[in-house]
């Protein structure tokens, strides 16, 4: 069956990285680069068994234009994404296991996961069930909560950049846009965070913005929980908003304080916020509240990660299941 | 004609200075400092294992970046990342091969911590480099090789957190209720702690030093402001007190060699040399003397004997007036002279008037005080 995948064993480079970790195969293919999945051979060649079981890694090739290898050596983004993953080390982050380079590109060595989120949300064939979204939210929230308490602000949270290892433990993982919210007052870019799950205060084109970009994020998610989709699904910036001001409500200066002074602020038609037990008809009050708490138009309103890890919803029952009851055999 | 014989850049000769350093050296307290095991070996006891010559090549290597950060108009955190990765290169390579290419090895260093450090428009660019380093100009597949090799040599550590960092961060954003003569002071020894390399000899990390610096500070101390610096720092009381217990002997050697009794006046190729290490092109001094200079303005511990003759001169002036008055103008000058300072640099202020200004306040509150107890004029001003 693997034969027939040309783009499987299409390997530019020799098989043997740095003469230790043996390619098998490439796995994953995105902006950043690629993902290749590798043996560690010198792992094997110091156990003191035979048998003993081979130890598999994923191989992240960093992609870099060109022309700015060119310019530049080393890509920046790739600099602050090994920086991060060197200084934290949390159950719910990606571990750093090792980093060279070879031919003017970088490779990082990290843990081999199962799969990621959006495979267990979209997916048609799984069932995930009120213990299933506290576990996963639950360890969203762990792992924002450990960013955050660094300084850190992730600012690509999708289900994409959120892996699920076989035992079901979430971990964060792209670190390549994020960075430390607390260092200067500098302007931050606005081109961060995709598209579906951007906060309004970048649609807006705020310069400052803050941890609570990721609480927005986190809401997009536990709304495409529910939903089994994605929940706010624009085209471009615009229709963005709309969608998000469509079940949110038209911001205004009595909402969200200072929203007319934002530097892209439109006025949009004036639309009443919806409840969320209309548009998820049989949830939960309390999970309704989370919802309501984390996508709130002003940031200085949102929840904060320890609020959300404190929020009734999580104390009542039906409790949340541990992370290996997770249905990660019905992953394909 | 006779051919002009051929002269090679000055810049690189730092032998001269090694030989001044041999001679201004008569204090040792290197194998004292070595001798002591402290609790947590750091990097910096990697470097400080190693020889003198090295302190001689940081020295000048701090200076080259910090020119290179200047021209470049990058931030004084970039600067420090960038002495944090030179420290981390010499933990890990002998002095002898950073030495032959401590020009490239600066450049890469500023070069890598302006992409870890620095925004994207303000992110130092490859050919902007080559043009601010002039003579010292390298071809910029060189560097970027260098870049690779010393990311390989510091094996892809590239986490650094300068005591800068902590102190914009934790202090100045989230603890709005420390004292802003108190920071200023921290931010001040923060630098110090890590541009001056006697400080780095008792092989602790930087903000251990500068809490060590605070705690001897008389001026600005505070039992409050020290407990919430160590929670910050995190750092053991233990450490500093042993940490003090070393700088108490480094602090006398350091204003020793600072301020010779007896120095040769410099040759002329010296003296033009000393210019282009020169971070301040106005005043043409050298980092030794800027650093001199620095202590002497800004540390109040340190440049105690201005503050006291200082302190005589107001006491000349002011025969008729009482003793307990006098004691509170004298503390009161000397704060408000560190406030006024700081805020003097910053907007670039005149001096001359903060003290006509200072002693006009004192007058007020004089005034007012004759109302109360005498005491509340000393507790304002501290």
């Amino acid at each position: 069956m693997e034969k027939n995948n040309p783009e499987e064993f299409k390997v530019p480079f020799s098989p043997l990285l740095i003469g230790r970790y043996k390619m098998i195969k490439k796995i994953g293919k995105g902006s950043y680069g690629s993902v290749y999945k590798v043996e560690d051979i010198k792992d094997r060649k110091t156990a003191t068994t035979p048998d003993s079981p081979k130890k598999y890694f994923a191989v992240k090739k960093m992609k870099l234009p060109a022309n700015r290898l060119k310019i530049q050596g080393i890509d920046f983004t790739t600099l602050r994404e090994i920086n991060i993953l060197q200084e934290i080390k949390h159950e719910n982050i990606i571990p750093l296991v090792d980093v060279f380079h070879i031919n003017r590109s970088t490779f990082m060595v990290m843990e081999l996961m199962k799969s990621d989120l959006s495979k267990l949300m979209f997916s048609r064939t799984i069932t995930l069930t009120i213990p299933h979204i506290k576990c996963i939210m639950l360890q969203i929230f762990y792992g924002l909560k450990e960013l955050h308490k660094n300084w850190i602000i992730h600012r690509d949270l999708t289900p994409n950049n959120l892996l699920i290892s076989e035992d079901g433990v979430l971990k964060f993982s792209d670190f390549g846009l994020s960075r430390f919210f607390a260092s200067n007052n500098r302007p931050m870019t606005q081109n961060v965070v995709t598209l579906h799950y951007r906060a309004p205060e970048i649609l807006f084109g705020a310069n400052y913005y803050g941890p609570q970009i990721d609480i927005f994020s986190a809401g997009c998610i536990l709304g495409g929980l529910l939903l089994r989709g994605t929940l706010f699904c624009g085209r471009n910036d615009i229709d963005q908003m709309s969608q998000i001001f469509k079940i949110m409500g038209t911001p205004s200066e009595e909402t969200w304080e200072g929203v007319t002074n934002l530097p892209h602020y439109v006025e949009f038609e004036e639309t009443p916020p919806q409840s969320f037990r209309i548009l998820f008809p049989g949830i939960d009050e309390d999970l309704a509240n989370l919802l309501e708490g984390l996508l709130v138009l002003d940031p200085n309103k949102r929840l904060t990660v320890e609020q959300c890890i404190n929020h009734p919803f999580f104390n009542k029952s039906p409790d949340s299941c541990d992370p290996d009851e997770l249905p990660m055999d019905d992953i394909s | 004609m006779a051919l002009r014989a051929f002269k090679a850049p000055k810049f690189e000769t730092y032998e001269q200075i090694v030989q001044e350093e041999n001679q201004n050296l008569r204090y040792c307290f290197e194998n004292q400092l070595l001798s002591i095991d402290p609790k947590q070996r750091s990097e910096v006891t990697k470097y400080t294992k190693q020889n003198k010559r090295l302190r001689l090549v940081r020295k000048f290597m701090i200076d080259w970046v910090t020119y290179l950060a200047k021209k470049s108009n990058l931030t004084l955190l970039t600067i420090q990342v960038s002495i944090i990765y030179i420290d981390k290169l010499f933990s890990h390579l002998p002095v002898r091969h950073i030495e032959q290419e401590k020009y490239l090895w600066g450049v890469v260093a500023v070069l890598l911590s302006s992409k870890y450090n620095e925004i994207l428009p303000n992110a130092i660019k490859l050919k902007h480099l080559q043009k601010v380093s002039k003579r010292a100009a390298f071809p910029s597949a060189l560097v970027k090789d260098h870049e690779q090799r010393l990311l390989k040599y510091i094996k892809w550590e590239i986490w650094a957190k300068p005591p800068l960092f902590y102190y914009e961060t934790f202090c100045n954003k989230f603890h709005p209720e420390i004292d802003k003569a108190f920071l200023e002071n921290l931010r001040i020894y923060c630098d110090l702690a890590l541009r001056v390399d006697e400080l780095q000899k008792c092989g602790y990390f930087t903000q251990f030093l500068a809490c060590a610096i605070l705690s001897c500070d008389r001026n600005n101390y505070k039992k409050s402001n020290f407990e919430m610096l160590i929670d910050i720092f995190q750092v053991s009381i233990n450490d500093i007190e042993h940490c003090v217990r070393i700088l108490t002997q480094l602090d006398t050697t350091e204003y020793q060699k600072y301020c010779p009794r007896s120095k040769k006046r410099a040759s002329v190729s010296q003296r033009r040399e000393q210019r282009i290490y020169c971070n301040d092109s106005r005043s043409k001094r050298t980092y030794r003397q800027n650093l001199k200079c620095y202590l002497k303005k800004k540390a109040p511990s340190v440049c105690s004997e201005r503050s006291l003759s200082r302190e005589n001169l107001a006491r000349e002036r002011n025969e008729k007036t009482n003793k307990t008055e006098l004691n509170s103008f004298a503390i009161f000058y000397q704060t408000e002279q560190n406030e006024s300072h700081t805020s003097s640099s910053a907007l670039g202020g005149e001096r001359s008037s903060t003290k006509l200004s200072n002693w006009k306040k004192f007058k007020v509150l004089k005034e007012k005080s004759n109302d109360g107890n005498s005491q509340s004029i000393s507790q304002h001003s501290w």
